[in-house]
């Protein structure tokens, strides 16, 4: 009984560390991209993806998450690990065609797909 | 796991990426559909239907209903009436044309004279610079008249973005998304738009939250103030009068690409029903041109969409809607983009929607050209598009049933696709310093039609040609991959509970691979560098119909009948590409089944999961054009395609994502 805490603590820590969809910390960094109305959300492109540290990267993720994964009562859409979603952007930005491509849809097309995305 | 249930799922997996992809709208506030009943608080009433569009005589004479507010340029209008003689004049020499693909049309004298008086009485009556003013002073039925001129709005454009004063009028979602309520556009209506068309009151309701699940009527609807508002210009054509959100341009051309943007949306309609768009270019968004939301009755009526860097329109959650000879171009999205369409097809409650099934929302002689996508519509509902020209995008139509958050409505259906021209969509955007930027990836070039997920849809009487992938696709979606907003309709067109997409679609009566007698080839068809294969004769598509097969069973009522081919005939119809070799496209609709086909799904796959390996299939190459149908190379490909795709099916990698599957789905993959 005694190792539960424990244990509870360590899947905890493991999960925010491999970035659980639903991680309330704060981040130090800002995310990448034009701001609208407090959300880079809408406006976040591959370009300003590969002008960013992976700390803006992944407070980017953190920020498009929240606006697409909603979790309203009818709704559920399927969220992208921080890992998934930056190896998804990561690649796909890397195009030299990617520049002008808005974040958010690129993780809603992978975030639909995230039961094959650790695969 | 059968072959047929394995490919149910690899369809899955192909719609589910691709879906999102191909038409993923937009970032929204929580949005409903409005109640279709005519709101008789106002005379007329407004909304119920389609409104009708006034004429520029009835704005002279002043006979109503409502005010005419008249904005020009120049002192008394001189300067809005030189720019006008000059478009006469133009219009008088050489004819003139509404869009690239019509014949010029002849002004005729007398109408030169009409439309020249009618501009000099309205001058007289000119009492603003900036449309936003006026449009501020209107109301309900009142029309904002617009002389020719290129408006800037400099006072829009000097406010700010993320306006402090608005700061704490955000709407927040479950999620701890922020996204601007309608108050925040009313009471900041510049901050992202360039002009701001408030249609009904704040309430003191505030909207609920977390958002409900029924989206059928909207809970914080407050009054009509600018119902029935209708904005128009005064000019020959929609390029003499441009509401413009950019600067920087590559020359005076209308047409020319702009470097530098300022406004995030040029005009947008919010909440305004009734509410007629006519005779004016909407240019240079940071986002979208003409943004209409939450309205019952709109009507979009020679109206030109350029060089706006998500959609050229973009309507949502909007009903008895009218696009008509519309035109747009350099869009990074689609040019069109009715999406979250209300749900007035097969699956419509008939205690909102009485009068259903209806076409809620009509695109008909509109040109669709020149940018990534023609026409999207995530969950967009029994839309008809009729009579267009749709010719030298990435691809043309695309409607998925897959979309972000805010899109009530799934699983799309009723979607009507008759009549249409659509031809030569093979341009490469999706290259180094691309003429349109794209906004969106994951998009097959050279495709006519792009539908995933979709019911009950009907395909007939197009002619499409020269689209060198693809006429048309059709894929399949199952529920388990999908997380739709909203309440959520059973798929009534499926069978099986499971599946609840790609059932009950027609294709007939249309015309494959042959350009149609009299048509005449024009300068924007060529437009970027689009690959155009022929303009008169056989001009083949790549494969006419692909279809993924991936539901089989409970993929049911699909068909294709009565389309005619290259050489006149049904037998020169390609379709569904090539695959295991059991490959056929059901020409009885009802009861038809599909039987899957593990190398095109496979194909499918390695393109939506971007993870690229050695065979064929696990090459994706919808980032390409594939080489022009008919040739030698284009017979070389689809052998090492099909060849490749058999051998993958034997490898270590295919019988890991079939064991992954069986997890997902809990159907064990047997084993040898």
């Amino acid at each position: 009984m005694r190792h539960w805490p424990a244990a509870a603590l360590f899947a905890a820590l493991a999960l925010a560390s491999c970035g659980s969809g639903s991680d309330p910390r704060p981040r130090a960094a800002k995310p990448v991209g034009e701001e609208l109305v407090g959300s880079v959300a809408q406006m976040a492109q591959c370009s300003d993806w590969n002008a960013g540290t992976r700390a803006q990267r992944l407070a980017t993720i953190h920020d498009i998450r929240r606006q697409v994964n909603l979790k309203d009562s009818a709704v559920r859409t399927p969220e992208l690990s921080d890992h998934a979603a930056y190896r998804v952007l990561q690649s796909t930005c890397g195009k030299d065609f990617a520049g002008s491509f808005r974040l958010y849809k690129l993780y809603a097309r992978a975030a639909s797909f995230a039961a094959f995305a650790e695969n | 796991m059968s072959k047929g249930r394995r490919l149910i799922v690899f369809g899955a997996v192909l719609g589910s990426l691709a879906l999102p992809a191909a038409a993923l709208a937009h970032l929204e506030r929580p949005s409903y559909w409005p109640d279709p009943a005519p709101d008789t608080a106002v005379t007329p009433p407004a909304g119920g239907k389609v409104p009708a569009l006034r004429s520029l005589e009835s704005a002279v004479t002043g006979n109503g209903p409502g005010q005419v507010r008249v904005v020009c340029q120049g002192s008394g209008g001189a300067k809005s009436l030189s720019l006008l003689s000059a478009s006469i004049d133009k219009a008088r020499k050489h004819g003139y044309r509404l869009r690239p693909s019509q014949p010029k049309l002849h002004l005729s004298r007398w109408a030169a004279f009409r439309l020249l008086w009618e501009n000099v009485l309205l001058a007289r009556r000119c009492a603003y610079s900036e449309i936003q003013p006026a449009v501020n002073a209107s109301h309900n039925n009142d029309r904002v008249v617009v002389m020719p001129g290129v408006y800037t709005e400099p006072t829009s454009r000097a406010q700010p973005l993320n306006d402090p004063r608005c700061a704490d009028m955000t709407q927040e979602d479950s999620g701890g998304g922020k996204t601007p309520s309608y108050k925040y556009q009313v009471t900041c209506p510049n901050d992202q738009n360039l002009v701001h068309i408030e249609g009904r009151a704040v309430p003191d309701t505030p909207p609920p939250s977390p958002p409900l699940a029924n989206r059928q009527g909207i809970p914080d609807l407050g009054p009509c103030v600018r119902c029935n508002l209708q904005l128009e210009g005064t000019g020959v054509v929609p390029t003499d009068v441009i509401i413009d959100g950019a600067s920087d341009y590559e020359s005076n051309d209308p047409e020319a690409r702009p470097h530098t943007f300022h406004k995030h949306v040029i005009v947008r309609a919010d909440r305004a029903d009734g509410f007629v768009a006519h005779n004016f270019t909407v240019r240079g968004a940071l986002e979208h041109g003409l943004y209409i939301e939450e309205t019952d009755g709109y009507r979009v009526d020679t109206v030109k969409m350029f060089w706006n860097a998500d959609y050229g329109n973009l309507t949502f959650t909007s009903d008895h809607g009218l696009y008509t000879d519309c035109d747009g171009m350099g869009a990074g999205d689609a040019v069109l983009y009715p999406g979250g369409a209300p749900e007035t097809g097969e699956q419509a409650d008939k205690s909102f929607y009485p009068d259903a099934p209806r076409f809620n929302t009509i695109v008909r002689d509109c040109d669709m050209r020149g940018s990534v996508l023609a026409y999207s519509g995530s969950m967009g509902n029994a839309v008809r598009i009729t009579h267009n020209n749709i010719y030298g995008n990435t691809a043309g139509i695309s409607t998925d049933t897959i979309s972000a958050a805010g899109h009530p409505g799934f699983p799309a259906d009723s979607v009507q696709v008759d009549n249409n021209y659509i031809y030569s969509n093979n341009l490469e955007l999706f290259k180094a310093n691309a003429p349109v930027p794209p906004a969106v990836g994951i998009l097959p070039v050279g495709v006519g039609i792009f539908w995933a997920g979709h019911n009950n849809g009907n395909v007939w009487g197009n002619w499409i040609w020269d689209n060198w992938r693809n006429a048309a696709f059709l894929l399949s979606i199952p529920n388990f991959l999908v997380t739709p907003e909203g309440n959520v309709n059973p798929g009534v067109s499926c069978e099986d509970p499971g599946l609840s997409t790609s059932c009950g679609n027609r294709f007939f009566w249309n015309h494959l691979g042959r350009v149609p007698k009299g048509f005449k080839a024009f300068p924007e068809l060529y437009a970027f560098g689009n690959h155009v294969g022929g303009t008169r004769g056989a001009a083949p598509n790549g494969v006419d119909f692909w279809w993924d097969e991936g539901g089989t069973g409970p993929v049911v009522n699909n068909c294709w009948f009565g389309n005619d081919g290259p050489d006149g005939t049904e037998a020169s119809v390609t379709g569904p590409g090539v695959g295991d070799g059991n490959d056929t496209l059901p020409h009885t609709c009802v009861g038809s089944k599909s039987s899957g086909d593990p190398v095109k799904v496979q194909y499918l796959l390695s393109c939506f999961l971007a993870r690229e390996g050695e065979l064929p299939p696990e090459q994706c190459d919808w980032y390409t054009l594939p080489p022009k149908p008919g040739s030698l190379s284009a017979a070389r490909k689809q052998r090492a395609f099909a060849k490749g795709a058999r051998e993958f099916l034997e490898t270590a990698r295919a019988k890991q994502l079939e064991d992954r599957i069986g997890q997902l789905t809990g159907i064990p993959v047997p084993r040898p």
